[in-house]
């Protein structure tokens, strides 16, 4: 090797070095401007709020119904978000997109929706409102 | 919880430089290093198929607890009982000399791992369940499996999910973590990510310096602990696994190539076959190697290397076989061989999964860092030496298991855009190591005299 590409391949090597560091420390930094700014993770946040969900419904019912806007107006990468951090929080308790449970999870901030909702029940049911959008339905016939 | 958390998995590393210092008992100071950091995948990998037996017999927590710490104390005591001459003669071949001559690089190398770690644990200060992947996949599973008496609920699960069919190496790691702690906490599934990830670095390092000497080790440590590693560690994904088990393999088969060591071949062989434990895309990686190393143990008349490998392959395999033959949902990646006929003579598809796989590849990092262009750079400008077999044989494992990614995504029955944008980045995680040590390992021995104290040029290590 002649002794120029010798030294072009040293200066390469260091620089290469030198821009893995430095992009080391660029990731770190920015990583802890996002977190000095006090922004709370939204899964940890959804497991605050399924916290209490959980309170209100039996451990030994072993499925749970779920039902949102997907059911209404179709799939949307939040809602379906939602929807696996929902499971996320109760597994081993199984959550099914589905009104035939006697517990049925229903997650909507729309106005309309609540409306929509009872519609869709047949039979007689409660609703007991948690807030932020959150609502169970306990359907004492099944 | 976080030093509960690590008492938990101490298990699982003595169990894994156990396991390979029996297989492969050099008492090489290097080599013991090695075994540590190979120690990390292996003894997960294992524990972790202890784990799923236990649920299938349906044990409770302090049965398996004693069942596993059992299991560690019998292997920990083979080795030392089969073993003992090694350590009686440990051969220092990372002698202060060597250190002495390259401390600035190694200096560079410890800076390097600790920005690395300092970008791994702020990232899962502000995710600490990991990305998207991870908490409806992998600890999702995880937590099935834990609060269940058996693996029931887990299995029923992944047959609905969006992955169904695969196995969950990382999610029985994550639930058998949180049965010695007896609680759930995310300490335990970053701690799990942080020692795949972590063991990387000391695989590579180690591996390079039997085989190219302590300045390739150093830079291409230095490489691999760029901002990607953290990134894709902290996510909690499973391909940072992958990745460690295929570096693993590589260099384990490498160091075959060039000592022809017996136990290497078996130790690689093990190692092959675990990734097929951890995701279906393994199952290719164990295919290929399994062919590379009979192709190396014909040319040499050496049949008994190639009975080695498949025999390390065989333990992870054979419960691979147990879990798609009796327990496992049909997979939704693989469609059936008409259809695949017909992808396959779609050029639209051939031209979106080639401009995919040239963008992503070339610009791979997070943030896009260029990792694999600055690595073809080295190696461009450095020059390529396939002077010995390990250079010509190395660079297959990664192209074959590259050239199987590109394959799948050509005949994936999921719309193709989305499954390249979804998946392409994390798939290219598997590779990126391995890529490291392929580049490392093919390029020309240099004196990197440039790190050096004026004083001590006169006598580089490589």
């Amino acid at each position: 090797m002649s002794a120029t590409r010798s030294l072009i391949f040293r200066i390469l090597t260091i620089l290469a070095l030198l821009y893995s560091m430095g992009m080391g420390l660029f990731y770190f930094r920015s990583i802890m401007n996002v977190y000095s700014q006090g922004r709370v993770d939204y899964v940890v946040k959804w497991e605050s709020l399924m916290a209490d969900v959980k309170k209100e419904i039996p451990a030994d019912e072993k499925v749970i119904g779920y039902v949102s806007e997907w059911d209404r107006l179709g799939f949307d990468k939040d809602v379906y978000i939602e929807f696996v951090l929902t499971q996320y929080a109760f597994a081993p308790q199984l959550v099914r997109r589905d009104l035939n449970h006697e517990w049925i999870i229903a997650n909507s901030t729309d106005p309309g929706f609540l409306g929509w909702l009872t519609s869709q029940l047949t039979s007689s049911f409660t609703v007991q409102e948690l807030g932020s959008g959150i609502y169970i339905i306990h359907r004492g016939d099944l | 919880m976080f030093l509960l958390a690590m008492l938990a998995f101490l298990p699982k590393l003595i169990l894994g430089f156990s396991i390979a210092h029996l297989i492969w008992p050099d008492g090489r100071i290097s080599s013991l290093l090695l075994k540590f950091f190979l120690g990390i995948p292996l003894g997960m990998g294992i524990a972790s198929i202890l784990f799923f037996f236990s649920k299938l017999w349906s044990l409770d927590r302090w049965s398996y607890i004693a069942v596993e710490l059992t299991f560690v104390a019998a292997a920990f005591t083979a080795m030392l009982l089969a073993r003992k001459d090694t350590f009686r003669r440990i051969e220092f071949d990372v002698d202060s000399s060597i250190i002495k001559q390259n401390k600035f690089l190694i200096l560079l190398v410890i800076l390097a791992a600790a920005i690395s770690l300092m970008g791994f644990f702020s990232t899962t200060l502000l995710r600490p369940h990991g990305r998207e992947d991870a908490w409806s996949n992998w600890n999702l599973v995880a937590r099935f499996v834990y609060y269940s008496d058996d693996l029931t609920n887990a299995l029923d699960y992944i047959a609905i999910s969006s992955f169904p069919g695969y196995p969950f190496m990382l999610g029985l790691d994550v639930a058998n973590g949180w049965t010695f702690v007896n609680t759930v906490t995310t300490r335990v599934p970053i701690l799990a990510a942080g020692l795949f990830a972590f063991s990387i670095p000391g695989i590579l390092f180690f591996g390079l310096f039997k085989t190219r000497g302590i300045q390739s080790a150093s830079i291409a440590a230095i490489l691999v602990l760029g901002p990607w590693l953290a990134q894709f560690a902290a996510g909690l994904y499973s391909d940072v696994p992958m990745a460690a088990f295929y570096l693993g393999a590589g260099v384990l088969i490498s160091l075959y190539l060039q000592t022809g060591t017996p136990g290497l071949a078996a130790l690689a062989g093990l190692i092959a076959g675990l990734p097929s434990w951890a995701k279906n895309d393994g199952i290719p990686f164990a295919i290929i190697t399994a062919i590379i190393m009979f192709l190396v143990s014909f040319k040499r008349r050496d049949a008994a290397a190639i009975v080695r490998f498949v025999l390390g392959l065989a333990l992870p395999l054979a419960v691979v076989a147990i879990y798609h033959e009796f327990l496992a949902s049909p997979g939704n990646v693989v469609a059936n061989g008409s259809e695949m006929l017909l992808r396959l003579q779609d050029p639209s598809r051939l031209r979106t999964v080639l401009e995919f796989f040239i963008r992503e590849t070339s610009w791979f990092g997070s943030p896009a860092s260029g990792y694999v262009l600055i690595l073809l750079a080295i190696l461009v400008v450095g020059g390529i030496d396939l002077g010995n077999e390990n250079s010509r044989i190395i660079p297959f494992v990664f192209l074959s298991q590259y050239a199987v990614y590109f394959a799948v995504y050509l005949v994936t029955p999921l719309p193709l855009e989305w499954h390249l944008g979804s998946s392409l980045q994390r798939v290219l995680v598997h590779l990126i190591p391995l890529l490291t040590f392929t580049v490392f390992s093919l390029l020309r021995k240099h004196d990197f005299s440039l790190f050096q104290p004026v004083g001590n040029r006169h006598a580089p290590h490589d």
